[in-house]
């Protein structure tokens, strides 16, 4: 039995999209239409007051038509048939087929994917949900005596989509749940705080926080009572894969997206087959990573999702692609065409990026540092693939010495360098692996789901 | 349709008071690359947006209040049945909390604040081409940089807004977003490129003046060619400008 994967609005408009596509494609080359709906549950409990909010809603029908040189877009609201084929008629009447790029409509696909999950959340009530936020903020609350402030904040995101241009017939429920704790602590001299990410594509069996996890978050907020600010200059580091994911995130992530490439925004453009750092880098996207909170079955322009392997071997393979900037430039599709919602255009955007797992043990890549500093959660990070210049804020980070984590605490801890020089500095990678859950926007705008993260590495960088 | 969901609201008991806006947007969008434009957008949404207060009390009995909200979407959810539905969505989630009590503003006199500029309501895609060539040329008189990228876009914004201690109120705005990326280069294909990103927001497209800022951040765009990173320094420094954003 085929479970149901779209409300009984979107299921039945869907039902039209073929012969919609068929009539756009009477004037222009290449027609598509999305049906795109996104919303979700915002619960967040604090020692203070307490929230329930539904996150901002979507839902509406994206029409495009593409006539060679431009693509022309309706984003109409709703899923309702007349509007729909009434938009259809009016994008395509002052068109007509212009000599220019063709567009590969792809492979024959169909498919209707749903995001598998142990507890989906909507077999929860929101006053099982509001409790077990509760449950979580009373035990963070509890672990220690300096606690003054708990927050949980819990999200659930939804998103609904069909996709259908001459070749495919899709339909996806994507189901996201993140949960962002974060301890507030007072000592003599002042609050500090820690936080810690949970979740994923899935359901709540993602966000099973046992008290051991909670009690090392309240810990390290006690020891940032006492952090000290680190001496510039160049050390030695090993990366959780918290801190490896958003360097991979910041350098290889934004840098290879290839509408950038298209601006002549990308140095890495100019680096498409050449060794751009250790041997032991290996970079990849992949929206088909189970469970990663940046996954779906196809994105928004209809490409099934796969793997990209963006750098192998410290060598740069490609990019990822959105479809306009793969037409342009004449290369491969990959499946990372991503919308805000409906009403933005699509753009070449990372799913779940990460550094490859390794095969040390990360006590060794510790013994192999000797003295550095072990970089253990990061804060923000920023992207330049212009001047591939990179700057990431960790959040703190504890004192390597003869091999051996200590109880000294920096923070904050920044990153600063030159991409390659970072990359080529990767002189060990762990074996153990982890993605982190984030949003990320495309400069100030443009808002999707990511995960990014990878093994513990050892390497070099910059830090003050 | 904002009348039937007041009524549902007018008719519930068990809420402390509520507020609905019906917030439409319609809007252009115009994306260009280099010697092309990539893409030109038509959007269009409406929503209903209900926010509740709701009486609570804490474990220890002391009175409380929470809120709670919904978005009904005409063409993906409206119909009686689930106006009544959202309504309780909201109401059950404003059950659930427990803040210190508060209430909803009453009625007051509101300035006459211009957000509308009808100029650019009236073709909003015709507006931002034009501002499209306006800024091509402006950057085309410019020495030394060259335009990659812009993104342009316009919107008119409607809100209703009712509420359940009298407030009747609505307002039209628009807003207009540019966008645009420049480069510059020293030497010749393999010489060194830099940046300057520009990102502009105004109401009106008389306010917009790209010429003066295409002059204004070409210079810049020139400048940072020659910049160098500052020698480490501790002490004193002058902040103006976008710095202090």
């Amino acid at each position: 039995m085929t479970q149901s994967v779209l409300p009984v609005g979107m299921a039945e408009l869907r039902s039209h999209l073929g012969a919609i596509v068929t009539g756009m494609e009477r004037i222009v080359p290449y027609a598509a239409v999305l049906l795109s709906e996104r919303g979700g549950l915002n619960i967040r409990v604090d020692s203070r007051e307490e929230r329930i909010e539904e996150l901002p809603r979507t839902a509406g029908t994206v029409l495009t038509a593409y006539d060679g040189r431009t693509l022309h877009e309706a984003g109409v609201g709703g899923f309702n048939l007349g509007p729909v084929e009434r938009a259809a008629t009016d994008l395509v009447r002052p068109l007509s087929s212009s000599a220019g790029r063709d567009v590969d409509p792809g492979a024959e696909r169909c498919g209707d994917f749903i995001t598998p999950m142990e507890i989906p959340p909507a077999s929860l009530s929101t006053q099982e949900k509001l409790d077990r936020c509760r449950d979580i903020q009373d035990r963070l609350r509890n672990v220690d005596g300096r606690v003054i402030n708990a927050v949980v904040n819990y999200r659930e995101l939804t998103e609904l989509s069909a996709f259908a241009n001459r070749t495919a017939d899709l339909a996806q429920q994507v189901q996201r749940v993140a949960m962002n704790i974060s301890a507030f602590v007072e000592g003599p001299d002042g609050v500090r705080y820690n936080y810690g990410l949970f979740g994923g594509t899935g359901g709540w069996e993602l966000l099973d926080i046992s008290d051991e996890e909670l009690a090392r978050l309240v810990g390290v907020a006690i020891e940032l009572l006492g952090a000290q600010r680190i001496e510039p200059g160049e050390y030695p580091i090993v990366a959780t894969p918290w801190v490896t994911g958003t360097l991979v995130h910041e350098s290889f992530g934004h840098g290879v997206e290839t509408d950038m490439f298209l601006k002549e925004r990308a140095k890495a453009s100019q680096h498409i087959g050449k060794q751009i750092g250790s041997p032991l880098v290996n970079i990849w996207d992949d929206p088909s990573y189970p469970r990663g909170f940046g996954s779906y079955f196809f994105d928004d322009e209809g490409m099934l999702a796969g793997p990209t392997m963006i750098v192998e071997d410290g060598v740069f393979r490609r990019g990822i692609t959105d479809l306009y900037s793969a037409t342009a430039l004449g290369i491969p599709r990959t499946a990372n065409g991503r919308r805000q919602d409906y009403t933005r255009k699509a753009y070449a955007r990372m799913s779940n990026t990460a550094f490859a797992r390794g095969a040390t043990p990360v006590s060794e890549l510790f013994s192999q540092a000797d003295d550095g500093i072990y970089l253990e959660m990061w804060y923000s990070g920023m992207e330049d693939p212009k001047g591939w210049g990179i700057q990431v804020t960790c959040h703190y980070g504890h004192e390597i010495k003869h091999g051996r984590v200590t109880e000294k605490i920096y923070a904050p801890v920044g990153i600063t360098g030159y991409v390659p020089d970072v990359l080529a500095s990767v002189a060990g990678v762990g074996d153990e692996w982890g993605l982190d859950t984030g949003s990320c926007g495309k400069g100030h705008k443009e808002f999707v789901r990511v995960s990014a993260g990878g093994p513990h590495l050892l390497m070099k960088a910059r830090l003050g | 349709m904002f009348d039937a969901i007041t009524d549902a609201l007018t008719k519930r008991t068990d809420l402390l008071g509520w507020t609905l806006r019906h917030i439409t947007r319609r809007g252009s969008q115009l994306y260009a690359v280099p010697g092309a434009i990539e893409a030109v957008r038509d959007v269009a949404e409406d929503r209903y947006v209900i926010d509740v207060l709701a009486d609570t009390t804490v474990p220890g009995g002391q009175p409380a209040a929470g809120a709670g909200n919904i978005t009904l979407l005409p063409g993906a959810d409206i119909d009686a049945a689930s106006i009544d539905a959202a309504i309780d969505s909201a109401s059950l989630h404003a059950g659930l909390v427990r803040n210190p009590p508060y209430g909803l503003p009453g009625p007051v006199s509101l300035p006459d604040v211009p957000l509308l500029d009808e100029a650019l309501c009236g073709d909003m895609a015709g507006a931002l081409a034009a501002a499209h060539q306006e800024l091509a040329d402006a950057v085309g008189s410019e020495a030394g940089v060259r335009m990659t990228a812009a993104e342009l876009f316009a919107e008119e914004k409607s809100v209703q807004l009712r509420n359940s201690r009298g407030i009747e109120a609505s307002q039209r705005g628009t807003s207009l977003e540019v966008e645009w990326v420049l480069l510059a280069r020293n030497g010749g294909k393999d010489g060194h490129e830099v940046e300057a990103f520009v990102e502009m927001q105004r109401r009106r497209l008389a306010d917009l003046h790209l010429n003066e800022a295409v002059t204004e951040r070409s210079g810049w765009a020139r400048d940072l060619l020659a910049a160098r990173a500052p020698s480490q320094h501790e002490g004193a420094v002058i902040l103006s400008g976008s710095a202090l954003a």
